[in-house]
């Protein structure tokens, strides 16, 4: 009989006989589910959070900020929005007009809709410049755009959902002012959603700030970066730094989703690490309830590596639907699910590459899970193992 | 307890899943312990804060600066003990932004007033008023930057440019212990307000907020009203908090992190308990016919119910005490790298029930099962 034939028939008459263990072999599959569910669900926190930034992922747009400080309160006064605009590699829109625009951007506290607390968010300026080049993905939901010059704000989707007060025709008090909401918007679940929205100018007014926080200008493309950022590091009258727009996001969202991944990988370790202990005592008993069968087919000529085989096989067959159902768990029970945290609402993310990472987890705890006992199947002493009751 | 040998016995009757199970058992209770100590410690953090100190910062935002010129009538509100100014700093050293110093600019001699314990040394207090660029590390930051008095440490604010240059060029004039009791200022590093203040492109004259103190610590919530109505609907409205209900404000900010590890912890009790119910369940089933023994020298239904009962409790405890030891061994690391302190026993309470509760749960079933065994039955092998 030829080596993979063996193979198959021991291993098709191995996971016959699973039935009969059911008690012990659905411990491997439970525990395997808890891990990868509890796992991906954790890590689907930090994916929602990538992916609610890619919005921000535009190689052609670069942002320009104060060096000095990490934060600043705003210190571009309309004449550095001016020396801006004059560098060279800025793209110009239909009209002629350089597409750069300054923003301003406050921290304002709402009355939280869970809870009963108030919760920071972040108001922000920008203009006519600015949602063009936020592109096709930015678009109101509701109501209309807001009028420069009077105390109008837009609201994003996910600002809606995490406050009071935020319905288009609502008037919401903001430091004295009222501000009337004149519409909402979608940026494709992007991080903006958690916002409000004006014209730069009457934000600053509104807050008795000097100046623009930061300048978002979009190139005329993404090779003309270093160009201008050359240009306005070596002007000695600006004391900027230059970014692309998608690195800036990353670097302000590191801390972030650098402790998620940790968390997730952490407590996804510990626990794996007590589920191959309970597989391994599943796939040793195993063994050692078929002790006489194995010894029988060894004596009978079976080749001791198909033996081995067989078990991690069933090892497998025990750890990947264990994953597959955590999986499922995890999806059924997390997938587009709404979370609020530090001050960001997005939605939660089991991706298939979480499912996929998911997998190769269960296949670890297989292989680690059944390498010990596959190995004591082939060295059982066949004479011993036969005269045993 | 004469039997406790014969449970012993019966716990290691194979070693080898004796082993495995335990390890399991005790990885599930290293990591409650070290989950549910988290969650302690960030309760014990906001327990810990000070019943005296009232926080009064702007309305809009914490964020929005306040004028200086609020200070004063601060101090004369009826109620208030002391007052103190203080600059939200945070900055970064050595690197752009990854590792962030939690700073505050204060006013040495008010701030010394109004913080009411030991905090910060009176002596590194006097040393700051002495130095115009002087700041005070805690410890803990000292040891991590290789920082010692007389050090130069040159520090980029999260919020504020320093109009000579880039970087603020402060230099270490004194190194404290920190309190972990102290949420606020006990794990941050202090400089001068007059120096940041008058330093900094912009918001000079203003304070991030105000520590206030008050008299009487049952009328914190009035005095804090107070504080509020003398500024209301001016164009800088206050709004004045304990610093209890804002340190549970700021956590509360971050997410339901309850919810989080009991979902977690649930999860991993739920595998635990088919591992060690199966294992036990195992065992039942191998020494029927030692059970049947037992029952024909005359150990009673009840005491082969005990007998099982006690050696499912007697594993899980054991490995439930490893596995909570390891994790009281690593609540240290939590002090030193969160900076929450550890309210170690009532974890471990919690821990040593669950695995009361762990036991009976999993080793009634196969007890049950060794208690009906029918002795003719047993010993037949059928």
């Amino acid at each position: 009989m030829s080596f993979l034939r063996q193979i198959w028939s021991v291993t098709a008459m191995n996971l016959a006989g699973l039935p009969s263990r059911a008690g012990a072999s659905l411990v491997t599959v439970i525990g395997v589910a808890c891990v990868v569910a509890v796992m991906l669900s954790l890590l689907g926190v930090g994916a929602g959070v990538r992916h609610a930034a890619k919005g921000a992922d535009r190689p052609d747009q670069a942002i320009v900020l104060t060096s000095g400080a990490i934060i600043t309160m705003g210190s571009f006064s309309p004449g550095d929005v001016a020396q801006i605009a004059e560098a060279p590699g800025i793209k110009r829109d239909a009209a002629g007009k350089p597409m750069v625009q300054p923003q301003a951007a406050v921290i304002v506290e709402l009355q939280s809709k869970t809870g009963g607390g108030t919760n920071n968010a972040s108001f922000v300026g920008s203009g006519e410049i600015g949602h063009e080049m936020q592109g096709a993905s930015f678009h109101l939901t509701k109501g209309r755009m807001y009028r420069p010059g009077l105390h109008e704000l837009i609201v994003g989707d996910a600002a809606q959902r995490q406050y009071k007060n935020l319905d288009v025709g609502d008037t919401v008090v903001l430091r004295g002012t009222p501000w009337t909401v004149v519409g909402a918007f979608k940026d494709d679940g992007g991080l903006d959603e958690n916002s409000l929205v004006s014209d730069a100018d009457t934000v600053l007014a509104a807050f008795a700030r000097p100046a623009y926080q930061s300048v978002t200008v979009e190139l005329a493309s993404p090779a003309d970066f270093q160009q201008f950022k050359d240009a306005l590091t070596s002007n000695p009258q600006l004391q900027v730094k230059v970014q692309r727009l998608a690195d800036y996001a990353a670097e302000q969202l590191k801390p972030l989703t650098g402790l998620l991944s940790f968390i997730g990988y952490f407590v996804g370790g510990v626990m794996a690490l007590g589920v191959i202990f309970g597989a391994l005592n599943t796939m040793y008993s195993a063994v050692d309830g078929r002790r006489r069968e194995i010894a029988t087919l060894r004596a009978l000529g079976f080749n001791g590596a198909a033996v081995a085989v067989s078990v991690m096989v069933e090892s497998f067959a025990l750890a990947i639907p264990g994953a597959l159902i955590g999986a499922a768990l995890a999806w059924l029970l997390f997938s587009g699910h709404d979370i609020a945290m530090a001050g960001l609402s997005f939605a939660m993310q089991v991706t298939p590459g979480l499912i996929l990472l998911g997998l190769i987890w269960a296949a670890v705890i297989g292989l680690i899970g059944g390498l010990a006992p596959a190995i004591r199947a082939v060295t059982l002493p066949v004479a011993d193992a036969l005269r045993t009751t | 307890m004469k039997f406790l040998h014969l449970v012993w016995v019966g716990v290691w009757r194979k070693p080898g899943r004796a082993l495995l199970t335990l390890a399991s058992v005790i990885n599930a209770f290293l990591l409650f312990g070290l989950l549910q100590g988290f969650v302690s410690g960030m309760n014990g953090a906001v327990a810990d804060t000070h019943a005296d100190v009232l926080v009064t910062a702007s309305r809009v935002s914490q964020l929005e600066p306040l004028p200086i010129s609020q200070l004063p009538t601060i101090r004369a509100t009826p109620g208030v003990r002391a007052a103190t100014p203080v600059i939200i700093f945070h900055g970064a050293f050595r690197t752009q932004a990854a590792v962030n110093v939690r700073g505050f600019a204060v006013d040495p001699v008010s701030f010394d007033a109004t913080i009411p314990d030991e905090t910060i040394p009176a002596a590194d207090v006097a040393a700051l008023e002495h130095t115009r660029n002087g700041v005070v590390l805690p410890a803990r930051l000292a040891a991590l930057f290789r920082l010692k008095v007389g050090d130069a440490m040159p520090l980029k604010s999260l919020l504020w440019v320093n109009r000579d240059g880039q970087a603020w060029p402060q230099q270490v004039v004194g190194v404290y212990q920190s309190n972990a009791h102290d949420t606020l200022f006990g794990a941050a590093l202090l400089a001068n307000f007059d120096y940041v203040d008058q330093g900094r492109t912009q918001s000079n004259g203003t304070a991030s907020l105000y520590m206030v103190r008050v008299a009487d610590p049952s009328a914190a919530s009035q005095v804090a009203s107070r504080i509020d109505a003398q500024f209301a609907n001016s164009p800088n409205e206050t709004k004045t908090e304990s610093e209890r209900q804002l340190a549970a404000d700021s956590i509360k900010q971050i997410g339901d992190i309850g919810f989080v590890v009991s979902a977690i912890t649930g999860a991993v009790f739920f595998a635990l308990l088919f591992s060690v119910g199966a294992m036990m369940m195992q065992s039942v089933r191998e020494r029927t016919p030692e059970l049947a023994v037992l029952k024909t020298l005359g150990f009673t239904d009840s005491a082969v119910l005990t007998l099982i009962v006690a050696e499912s409790l007697v594993m899980c405890l054991f490995a439930a005490a490893i596995g909570l030891g390891l994790a009281a061994m690593l609540f240290p690391l939590i002090r030193v790298g969160i900076g929450f302190n550890v309210h170690a026993a009532p974890v471990l309470l919690v821990g040593l029930l669950l695995a009361v509760g762990l036991a009976l749960v999993s080793g009634l079933p196969p007890a049950i099962r060794g208690m009906r065994l029918s002795i003719v039955d047993a010993l037949a092998g059928r």
